[in-house]
């Protein structure tokens, strides 16, 4: 039985892992052009294990922004986990302390957002959680490494044009959620414009503009929405908008 | 990179996982203020606003160019419904053959 439970989590997680490997390549193409060898690029993925999280942390080592700094920013990054977490447990089937503290390090977006959305009346087990994890963990380590291993075998002019990659893979991610969406543009534009202001006036070092940007515009757009929802004839007007 | 980069690992590791350990471990479902949630919500969004710009034009030293032609490709393909791989493959292409050609 629960065998059974661990394989069809391992069946509802492969889906997670075809999407990792795109994502997983590439960021073991960039830690490569950032400077990471093998070992350090993969324990990257090994202990950390989150994409957002690993991507930011590239583009700030790049910056040679200071390791303290890039922790910081790696914890707000990570910090909607928390609300993820909070809500999943309400859905697991109860287990002891030291199951739910070892599946809870596969918690990612996308196993989230598979076990979140399981239909089924009965609580997750955690052989389920196990399954969906493993595998998804599993593709992007591997992936990872692969992805560093090719990069290191590319040619000059290549290795500079990927100097892009990690913008582009940003782009990637926040175009699609921004379409249609007009508070996902406007949360990315202006802290894009924060930025901006203080990159060019140098009133921070980098890692703290962009811990400064994020948290900034998260506040003043979820405060500016959040009086707007308090009255129903401007939510549909926003509807009616988009 | 050296013994400063695993500290930092080490570091990240931490702050990774307790977001992810604390609510399922040790709480019992308490709900959070919606003005909270909200904020919380919208950071994965405004973050990548923040990393992208300016950044992205400062890419190649010395050449904005470069940039500019990198951050419009990948919006173009990104705009007009390319997947993940599609966006970064499709400007690694263009810029692999600017620089070939620079």
């Amino acid at each position: 039985m629960k065998n059974n439970q661990f394989i069809s989590g391992v069946k509802a997680g492969s889906s997670i892992a075809i999407g990792y490997f795109p994502v997983a390549i590439a960021f073991g193409l960039l830690a490569k052009t950032t400077g990471l060898s093998l070992i350090e690029a993969t324990a990257m993925s090994i202990f950390v294990y989150a994409g957002a999280a690993q991507y930011m942390a590239l583009s700030l080592i790049k910056l040679n922004v200071d390791p303290v700094t890039i922790v910081i920013n790696t914890f707000v990054v990570n910090i909607r986990h928390f609300l993820m977490t909070a809500s999943l447990n309400e859905k697991m089937q109860s287990a002891p302390k030291i199951v739910k503290a070892t599946y809870a390090f596969g918690i990612t977006d996308e196993t989230f957002s598979v076990l979140a959305t399981r239909k089924e009346d009965d609580k997750i087990t955690s052989a389920f959680a196990f399954g969906v994890a493993s595998i998804a963990y599993g593709s992007w380590v591997i992936f990872s490494a692969i992805g560093h291993f090719v990069g290191a075998n590319l040619p000059e002019f290549l290795q500079t044009a990927m100097s892009i990659a990690l913008y582009a893979m940003f782009i990637g991610l926040l175009v699609p959620s921004a379409k249609g969406n007009r508070k996902v543009v406007m949360l990315a534009a202006i802290a894009a414009v924060i930025h901006c202001i203080i990159y060019f006036t140098g009133l921070l070092p980098t890692g703290w503009a962009i811990l400064v940007a994020t948290l900034g515009s998260s506040i003043l757009i979820e405060i500016i929405y959040s009086r707007r929802g308090k009255n129903p004839a401007d939510i549909y007007k926003e509807q009616e908008a988009d | 990179m050296g013994p400063t980069y695993w500290w930092m690992l080490f570091g990240m590791a931490i702050v990774t996982y307790i977001p992810r350990m604390i609510p399922l471990t040790f709480m019992d479902g308490k709900e959070l203020p919606p003005i909270v949630s909200g904020v919380l919500g919208n950071i994965p969004y405004a973050v990548l606003g923040a990393l992208i710009f300016p950044a992205i034009f400062f890419v190649q030293e010395g050449n904005i160019l470069f940039g500019l032609i990198g951050a419009a490709t990948a919006f173009l393909i990104a705009i007009i419904g390319g997947g993940l791989m599609p966006v970064v493959l499709g400007t690694i292409g263009v810029l692999a053959v600017y620089s070939l050609f620079m």
